[in-house]
This record gives structure tokens, C-alpha cells and sequence, in this order.
């Protein structure tokens, strides 16, 4: 498994993204830096918790037929940035800013898998591509990206349907 | 149906009534009849149990704690076919769907923050999520799984709990242990969830009993020895190996445990579970066991209305290992 470890330059910009988009708390933000990041391909970067330096890592790692490590952190994709289904479901409640709470009736439009319409009230506290969806349960959706009044569904398919 | 390939399976029906008696046999067989309780482990990782179980209370559920094992709830009202598996709280990893008894090995592992964990057998990942969560997402585990489509299943069971701590291999785990011995990687804990012929799951897989055959347990409690082996040389000095199996056989059990403590400077040690076990057996076909193989445990499935289980914590106390 190629693994590209994000110098700390890297990683403080990322985190300055996070933390700028989403306003996460300075405890979130100390919990990720302790983290290591890196890139699997050009837009995937994926994050590892494990106390064991990944760069290090790399000749035992040569002998062994590694299929993962961590787990799925964001993807930068055309020039915006989306934190993973995934991380958003540990840490996504910890955002204080750019995040849509559904109505009812969005929240199953957005459960079946559907691109959902947001009101004027909705969209005026959103100052990003990718804010993070919300249930007025407090669970985490994933995100979406909002075009014009449309937010595209990033549900992934294994969470649709739900009941 | 069960009954029917039981009359076809009579040396399995005589080992277990010389395990068990006549009379404890007699509750095994009548058990083996029914499905096991529906069970789920809370991911700690993402909910805390309070939350779960609120949540769950206010689906209806009717569910069922258990006592000095806060994770774990047994579900007690009739659901509809999969829908466990369809909620939104499943769906976003909240909780895991697992056999109560299978919680157990990790339970014995007891894995703390910044240990370094080995699971051999990982796949579909319920040890290793739970293993993470006790874990809070700290130190470090290798889960492997020697087939690559079972390592696919375990990676996506691990996104979905949020497990952030983990190199997911997909390799022969002889060979694995092969490689971190030769860069003396050693581990805290190691957990070899061995393939076994799988008699404490029959109830809930028929197939299990369909292809029993005694030749094929000798040959497993073979490779199971060699696992066990090869595990326990990648342990650091005081770490720990949790073996265990889901069968009841004690060519797979009693004798595998029994082939470490002749073969390694090792002791077995008592876990105290939270659910009900009888001790292992002190002797097999004219093979006599040692006393510290009474400090493992089996899990009978009538015992606790979930699949069998045998767990041996086996400590390393000495460098060499070998004897």
C-alpha cells in the first residue's frame, strides 16, 4: 500500500482548513494534530491514530500485504474540501459552524438517497462547498455540496434507507 | 432438519454426551434446536452505552442488560427479518450486531490505551472494533485476515465503527508472525480467533454439523497448535495470547492449551466472565490435563442461549518462549 505521510507543514494546513470551515473546538483540533495523515492517491487523504510512526513503518511494511491503515479522513477534490462519511461520525458533532439541520422531511428525502432542497433560513448560515448534514437528533449525516439551493447527497449507499 | 443430520452425526452426539453426561447433553441437544438470543455490542467509539440504550427504549425495544458488562445488550423483542441490521443507529456504527460469547475474547484481552495488539483471524472485524474501542483509539493494531475478500468486510466494519488505529494485512498469519519476529515486533497481545470446526455455532449455522468429521478435527487441532505457536513467539516478554475457538472439541481446546504448556515457558491464566462458564474437562480419551488448564473457560451454548465458545489466556514469562 503506497502511503504519502504529510509533512507537518501539510497536515497544520489541513487542520487549518478543518478548523476554519467547521470552527471545531482547540481540543479537537490538539486531539487531530497528534494524528498522522497521508495521501493514498491524489485526492484521498486518510488519517492514523496508532501510535506507531508510518514512515518508519516502511520495511516491515514492503514484506507485508498491507490492504489499509486508519481510516478515511476528507478528499480534496476541484479545489473544495470534504471530510469523510466516516471521521464526520466521530467528530462532525463537535462543529459549531457550516453544518444544515434537516427538517423531518428532509431527513428521509436525504436517508433515500435524495439531492435535497434547502430553504433561505438554511443556506444563510453556510459559507462553504460541503457543510456537514445534520438530524435535529443530533446525528450526523455525512456532508453534501451545496449547489444553488441544491445540496448533492454524499450519504454513502450502505447508510440509505435506514429505518 | 437439525434432528435429521444429528441421527447421521452419532460420534458427535457420543463426544458430547461424554462431555457433558447424559442429562446436561439432553439440555445442549434441546438447545441446539432454537436460534441463539439476538445481541449487540455498543461502540464506544461513537456512543456512549446511556445514549444507545435511550435510544433503543424509545424504539420500543424491549431489551436486556447484563450485569458487569456494560457493552453488551441482549435484544429481547421479536423484530422484523434484518432489521437490527437497518437502523439508522446501525447504519452510523453505533453498536455492532454480535454474539454475546463472541464478545468475550476481546473481554479477556482487556487491551489497554497505547498497547500494541496483534488479531491474527480478524475478519469480519467484531474483535477488532471492540478491541479499538477499549483501546479509545490509541496504540496499535494489526488486524489481519489471510483472504483478501474477508479483509475487504473487516476494513468496512472498521470504517464504520470509526476504528482509526489499524493496519489492516491480508496475509497467511503464519507468515505475518514470521515477519515481526524477524524485525522483533513484538506485541502486548495477541488474539488467534482460530479456524475451528465450529460446534459451538451450529444452532445458527447448519452447515457446521453437516460437514463434522472427526478427521477434520484432528487436522485442524494441528494447524491450531502450529497458530498458537507461531502467535506466541511474536509476544513480548509478559504478554498475553488470548486463544480461542468457537467449537467445543477438545482436540481444538483442552489439548491445544495443553500443547503450549509442554512446548512454552507459559502459564494460563483466570479471567472472571461475565457470563456463565464450566470449567474445561481435566481428561480426554486417556489424555490427562493439566491442572492450570482449568483456568481457561468454555461457553456452552445452552449455558448462556448464545453459540459455544473456549477462551485460554496463556501468558508468556520468558524470553526464549520455547521450552
Amino acid at each position: 500500500m503506497h502511503i504519502d505521510v504529510l509533512n507537518r507543514k501539510k497536515k497544520k494546513e489541513i487542520l487549518g482548513k478543518v478548523r476554519s470551515i467547521y470552527e471545531f473546538s482547540e481540543e479537537i483540533i490538539k486531539e487531530l494534530e497528534n494524528f498522522q495523515f497521508f495521501f493514498t492517491g491524489k485526492e484521498k487523504i486518510r488519517m492514523f491514530s496508532g501510535n506507531l510512526d508510518l514512515k518508519n513503518f516502511v520495511n516491515i511494511n514492503r514484506q507485508m500485504n498491507v490492504q489499509n491503515t486508519g481510516i478515511y479522513f476528507a478528499t480534496i477534490e476541484r479545489g473544495f474540501f470534504r471530510l469523510s462519511f466516516e471521521i464526520l461520525t466521530i467528530y462532525g458533532k463537535y462543529a459549531t459552524k457550516n453544518f444544515i439541520v434537516l427538517t423531518e422531511e428532509q431527513k428521509k428525502q436525504w436517508l433515500q438517497g435524495e439531492d435535497i432542497r434547502i430553504n433561505e433560513e438554511q443556506i444563510k448560515k453556510i459559507s462553504c462547498e460541503c457543510p456537514i448534514i445534520k438530524t435535529l437528533k443530533g446525528d450526523i449525516l455525512s456532508s453534501g455540496l451545496i449547489k444553488n439551493n441544491i445540496v448533492l447527497n454524499y450519504l454513502p449507499k450502505e447508510a440509505r434507507n435506514s429505518i | 432438519m437439525i434432528e435429521d443430520i444429528l441421527k447421521t452425526k452419532i460420534l458427535f452426539v457420543e463426544r458430547i454426551k461424554k462431555q457433558l453426561g447424559e442429562e446436561e447433553a439432553e439440555k445442549f441437544f434441546e438447545f441446539i434446536k432454537k436460534k441463539t438470543r439476538k445481541s449487540i455490542r455498543i461502540n464506544t467509539i461513537k456512543i456512549s452505552p446511556e445514549e444507545l440504550k435511550s435510544r433503543l427504549r424509545k424504539k420500543e425495544w424491549k431489551i436486556r442488560e447484563i450485569k458487569d458488562f456494560p457493552l453488551a445488550i441482549i435484544i429481547e423483542s421479536k423484530l422484523n427479518p434484518g432489521e437490527l441490521g437497518k437502523t439508522l443507529e446501525h447504519n452510523l456504527g453505533y453498536y455492532y450486531v454480535q454474539e454475546l460469547t463472541s464478545m468475550l475474547p476481546a473481554f479477556a484481552l482487556d487491551a489497554k490505551e497505547g498497547e500494541s495488539v496483534l488479531d491474527i483471524c480478524a475478519a469480519p472485524g467484531s474483535k477488532t472494533t471492540q478491541i479499538a474501542a477499549m483501546m479509545k483509539n490509541k496504540g496499535i493494531i494489526f488486524a489481519n485476515d489471510i483472504r483478501s475478500d474477508r479483509a475487504r468486510v473487516l476494513n468496512f466494519n472498521l470504517n464504520k465503527c470509526g476504528v482509526s488505529n489499524t493496519i489492516i494485512t491480508s496475509m497467511d498469519g503464519f507468515q505475518l508472525c514470521k515477519i515481526f519476529e524477524e524485525n522483533n515486533f513484538l506485541f502486548d497481545k495477541i488474539t488467534l480467533d482460530a479456524p475451528c470446526s465450529g460446534e459451538g455455532t451450529i444452532m445458527n449455522d447448519l452447515d457446521s454439523l453437516k460437514m463434522w468429521n472427526i478427521r477434520n478435527i484432528e487436522k485442524l487441532s494441528k494447524i491450531q497448535k502450529q497458530m498458537a505457536s507461531r502467535a506466541f513467539k511474536s509476544l513480548k516478554i509478559g504478554g498475553i495470547l488470548i486463544y480461542s475457538t468457537c467449537t467445543l472439541s477438545p482436540e481444538e481446546d483442552e489439548e491445544v492449551i495443553q500443547y503450549m504448556l509442554d512446548n512454552f515457558h507459559c502459564k494460563i491464566e483466570k479471567t472472571d466472565f461475565p457470563l456463565k462458564s464450566r470449567k474445561p474437562l481435566k481428561e480426554w480419551n486417556g489424555k490427562k490435563f493439566s491442572k492450570e488448564i482449568q483456568n481457561c473457560a468454555k461457553f456452552w451454548p445452552q449455558d448462556n442461549e448464545s453459540e459455544g465458545f473456549f477462551i485460554a489466556k496463556i501468558r508468556k514469562i520468558e524470553k526464549t518462549g520455547e521450552k
